[in-house]
């Protein structure tokens, strides 16, 4: 290998290794589970004030929320396989 | 595979990994409801025709009606649905990847070096988020889409279908916001500079239309600057001026953040805020010392691949004018359209400054130096690509979060419309069965390295 090929290499090497890792995330959260995501329970008011405390002391309790009956529209999202839990 | 096989591997592979990543983000994140849950209510619930006579007949502060043909589309093409916003944002990342392919050529580890460095820059640069991050903020995407397109138009031969194509991009970037002022600007700099794939005609055709739309804004301009009083809006000569001259340093270093210069020390020097700051000036730095190469660069490299006056003074144009337009507020997603030139000016620039260091000969400890330094500027940008997914992940959760804290805010303001109603529920729920992003896991590495506030990146 050429001096300016090795100098491009280690140039590339950085982009090369995200890209590796990024590719190696998607893998495993689409096919093992998703890492970096969990179920949605932000209506639960525990869960809200373990992630958010800020938000649940000016609410001070659970929301109400709206009704599901006569969306304008909508569509269920479809949802990938969770490994994470809240701690 | 071939030796020229694999650094051209590399990088499509960069490429492809960074908008999948990207995509899988932009796949989770909900609506947010400010700026746009009227707009997005008005495309679903009433027919163009009855949009576009309302829009006519009674113009409000900004002219926009290209961004009401987007809105239609999307929904057309996507469906009735709030995730069709998600896809048509995954689509511009796509488009981005793929036309930030197509201006670069790949022949060797030079190439893929510069290419990769340059596509992390591009991906990674604070301004490319900030086109993404409330989906309102697509308007600044299409312009920046609009100048990626623009790089293959500025190097042709300037052919009829080119010169017809920069007409239409101009005119529909133009209509749909006010920054995209600077695609025309940019095709007119270009024939001024003597590009190839500009065509005089071109140039004068646009720069009629151009002033014709002046003309027609400046007319209409006193409402919009009589109308916005809100907070952060420049309403003086001396504050548009301070707008100005912060853009091109904030274009470049991300500082002082929205214009404000006492931002500057009030905010925590996170690490990324650092590397922020050292990677745009070394950027400058670079392609400085490209354009000072472009003599000696002449003999291993054709003229139209340096870094020469043409192509700084378009740099330095298209920073400026993305500046001027941002007199009333400034934002990082201000940047966005000079991107596209800034990236390509790079990748030039880097294959450059490779090429000089690997035929210094017997100064092994520069090009060990040096070669340690873009190492360093490397991985500064590709840590910075890294953290665009976080930091889309974060905005996520601040969306998800702000449904369930405003929620009756939101239904009070918009229950003067009560037939919106049922569109906000929908909405709602739509970003209530949206994955949580577990950012209260993340590591105190992560916290510290990224800030409390990753959007303010």
């Amino acid at each position: 290998m050429k001096s300016s090929d090795r100098l491009g290499l280690l140039l590339a090497l950085p982009g090369v290794f995200v890209a590796f890792a990024s590719v190696a995330y998607l893998l495993f959260a689409n096919l093992v589970c998703e890492p970096l995501y969990q179920r949605n329970d932000l209506l639960d008011f525990e869960f809200l004030a373990k992630v958010k405390p800020s938000v649940a002391a000016k609410l001070g309790a659970p929301v109400s929320p709206p009704s599901r009956e006569g969306l304008a529209f909508y569509k269920a999202p479809s949802l990938p396989a969770f490994c994470s839990s809240p701690r | 595979m071939t030796g020229s096989a694999l650094p051209r591997f590399a990088t499509w592979f960069v490429v492809g990994a960074i908008v999948a990543v990207y995509a899988h983000a932009i796949y989770y994140m909900p609506i947010p409801h400010n700026d746009q849950f009227r707009e997005i209510y008005y495309t679903l619930a009433f027919p163009p025709g009855k949009i576009f006579s309302n829009f006519l007949e009674a113009p409000g502060p900004v002219f926009r009606p290209g961004e009401w043909v987007m809105r239609y589309l999307i929904v057309y093409v996507f469906g009735p649905y709030p995730s069709s916003y998600n896809y048509f944002q995954i689509l511009f990342v796509v488009l981005v990847g793929g036309l930030a392919l197509y201006a670069i050529s790949c022949r060797n580890w030079i190439d893929a070096g510069a290419a990769i460095t340059a596509i992390t820059f591009l991906f990674g640069h604070h301004a490319f988020p900030a086109t993404i991050e409330g989906n309102n903020t697509f308007t600044n995407g299409l312009a920046l889409l609009a100048m990626m397109a623009a790089l293959p138009i500025l190097q042709s031969k300037g052919g009829l279908s080119s010169q017809l194509l920069a007409i239409a991009m101009s005119v529909a970037t133009v209509l749909t916001k006010e920054v995209g002022l600077v695609v025309p600007f940019t095709f007119i700099a270009a024939a001024i500079l003597g590009f190839p794939g500009v065509r005089r005609w071109t140039a004068l055709v646009l720069l009629v239309l151009t002033l014709a739309y002046l003309g027609f804004r400046f007319t209409t301009l006193p409402a919009l600057l009589a109308e916005t009083t809100a907070q952060g809006r420049a309403h003086t000569g001396s504050a548009y001026l301070a707008n100005i001259t912060a853009s091109p340093i904030m274009i470049v270093t991300g500082e002082p953040y929205d214009g404000n210069w006492s931002e500057f020390v009030r905010r925590h020097f996170y690490p990324w805020r650092v590397i922020r700051i050292v990677l745009g000036l070394a950027t400058v730095a670079i392609i400085f010392a490209a354009f000072c190469l472009r003599k000696a660069a002449a003999e291993a490299f054709p003229e139209d691949e340096l870094v020469d006056w043409k192509w700084t003074l378009l740099l330095l144009g298209v920073v400026a004018a993305s500046s001027a337009i941002a007199f009333h507020y400034t934002r990082h997603r201000f940047g966005g359209m000079a991107l596209p030139v800034a990236y390509l000016v790079l990748y030039r620039s880097l294959r450059i400054v490779l090429w000089r260091l690997s035929s210094l000969d017997g100064r092994k400890w520069l090009r060990v130096t040096a070669g340690s330094l873009l190492f360093a500027f490397s991985l500064g940008w590709a840590s910075r690509a890294a953290d665009v997914f976080f930091a889309l992940r974060y905005l996520g959760a601040t969306t998800l979060v702000a449904w369930v804290e405003h929620y009756q805010d939101y239904r009070t303001n918009d229950g003067k419309h009560p037939e919106s109603l049922p569109y906000l529920d929908s909405f709602y729920w739509a970003a209530l069965e949206l994955p949580w992003p577990t950012v209260q896991n993340d590591s105190s590495f992560v916290k510290k390295w990224l800030g409390e506030r990753v959007m303010n990146r």
